[in-house]
């Protein structure tokens, strides 16, 4: 009798720890699974075809890198109950916060014309035509916003987010070597040495993990949601989770191209979506199904992170808990920028390829910034206090940042001049 | 028809005019809030936000050149 006790009292305990998770839960794994989007996407499917499973382990270094940065902003956005954008502009002064808030602007409405390039691409293969998506993507949008509350967009976001899992069946039903998979990609190695094309890729796969939107989006949700510094370990344990699942879902992708399309050449994921239903319609309908989730699950936070960080300095009201009536600026920013990056993709020849390029050298603009910006205001003892970066954490922050800085700038340079790594 | 689309500009324009004046005042508004550094300038914060500088000259450094090595 007494251990039925014991085990009713443990099942009530975890049971309770696994509802306040689930209270807790939402920016990190939204931001971390948004980070595989339409772009992210068709780097891990090309990473795959080209090197086959050989650089899963480097995916695996990344998890830590995702959730070092986005742990620090959950810490800011708590203890100082701003998003981003003001952070800067009280900290660092207006010179500073303008460059930030337009280069955000910038690279965010570009980013999104990516994402509406990946939506239309991936429904055209269904006979949707672009049109109809971009119609459909923006009422879908509207109605998760204006049903005025925080909490249920998230709860919708987050089975969006339960969608983009849809990579995991997908190379199970391919059926891939599991040794060769083990030797390959688990144990470092660069396959035909390190050289110019390698070192592309793995630019291509950082630049994929961090990108600026992402700190913005996840401070401003921090802020949204009103998590209180008791909340913070749950917050971290939310972000962990959501770097786990993303690069869960982008060694999967890896293991679908490195299966199926090893050696096939492809500009984007939707090609290597058409390229797959050729060999086997259920895995290429569903990395199609895939594609389009990423590039939905990247518009919806990226248009936000956008709105909250305008509606922070503007000063208008710009929560998603606020109603369209006491937030109108905030929700014709969302929409303005939503539709007018929907547009540009419906217009015939618009210049998509020079919109892809111009994203990787703005955000190569703004990325070292937010980052040392980030580091600056979490090593800020007056806003901080006992949240302020301990010497492990600077260490490991200054490490990844000064990576990411480096790497992501050659990336931009290899994107202005393409035959300088040849 | 045409009435309707009269007063649907009408409203478009008064709707711009006060964005403008709401929000052009607005900035003047932030930079005067905004106008000084709030964090302490140590070293540190001195030596990290002029490497900024020189980084985001650099690279608009070499868009400017790709360029006008696009245009001749």
């Amino acid at each position: 009798m007494k251990i039925f006790s014991k085990l009713y009292y443990e099942y009530r305990r975890i049971w309770k720890i696994i509802v306040l998770y689930l209270i807790i839960s939402g920016p990190g794994i939204v931001v971390m699974v948004a980070d595989n989007d339409a772009a992210g996407i068709t780097t891990y499917a090309a990473t795959g075809a080209k090197f086959g499973y050989n650089l899963i382990w480097f995916l695996l270094f990344l998890v830590p890198i995702a959730y070092f940065v986005q742990e620090m902003t959950v810490r800011l956005g708590v203890i100082t109950k701003r998003g981003h954008a003001e952070s800067v502009f009280d900290a660092f002064g207006s010179f500073w916060g303008w460059f930030s808030l337009t280069n955000l602007m910038v690279v965010n409405w570009l980013t999104l014309i990516t994402e509406f390039v990946g939506m239309t691409a991936a429904l055209n293969l269904f006979g949707v035509p672009p049109y109809i998506t971009v119609t459909g993507v923006c009422i879908l949008m509207g109605i998760m916003v204006l049903n005025g509350r925080y909490w249920t967009w998230e709860k919708i976001a987050l089975t969006f987010c339960a969608l983009n899992l849809i990579y995991i069946p997908c190379a199970f039903i391919v059926n891939p070597p599991i040794s060769a998979i083990v030797h390959e990609g688990f144990i470092p190695n660069f396959p035909g040495g390190f050289n110019n094309t390698i070192f592309f890729f793995l630019m291509a796969n950082i630049g994929t993990t961090i990108a600026p939107w992402m700190l913005y989006f996840q401070q401003s949700a921090v802020v949204d949601k009103g998590m209180k510094e008791k909340d913070i370990p749950w917050a971290k344990f939310d972000t962990m989770v959501g770097a786990i699942l993303t690069i869960a879902v982008a060694i999967f992708i890896v293991i679908v191209a490195g299966t199926v399309l090893r050696g096939v050449e492809f500009e984007s994921a939707a090609q290597a979506a058409q390229k797959l239903m050729g060999m086997n319609k259920y895995v290429g309908s569903f990395l199609a199904v895939g594609l389009f989730n990423a590039g939905l699950l990247g518009a919806i936070c990226i248009s936000l992170a956008s709105s909250w960080a305008f509606g922070e300095i503007f000063g208008w009201a710009h929560s998603l808990n606020n109603k369209i009536k006491e937030a109108p600026w905030f929700y014709a920013n969302y929409f303005i920028t939503l539709i007018s990056a929907g547009l540009i993709v419906l217009i015939p020849k618009a210049p998509l390829v020079l919109i892809t390029l111009l994203v990787q050298v703005v955000s190569a603009m703004l990325l070292p910034a937010t980052l040392v910006f980030l580091l600056l205001l979490l090593n800020d003892k007056k806003t901080m206090g006992e949240y302020k970066n301990n010497l492990f954490q600077n260490i490991i922050g200054i490490s990844i940042v000064t990576l990411i800085i480096v790497l992501s700038t050659l990336y931009a340079i290899s994107v202005i001049f393409p035959n300088l790594f040849n | 028809m045409l009435k309707k689309l009269r007063i649907i500009k009408k409203q478009l324009k008064k709707l711009l005019k006060i964005f403008y004046e709401q929000h052009f005042e607005r900035i003047i508004e932030i930079n005067e809030k905004y106008a000084s550094p709030r964090i302490a300038t140590v070293p540190i914060v001195k030596f990290a936000l002029n490497a900024l500088k020189i980084y985001l000259v650099f690279i608009m450094g070499l868009l400017i050149y790709k360029f006008i090595t696009l245009i001749y």
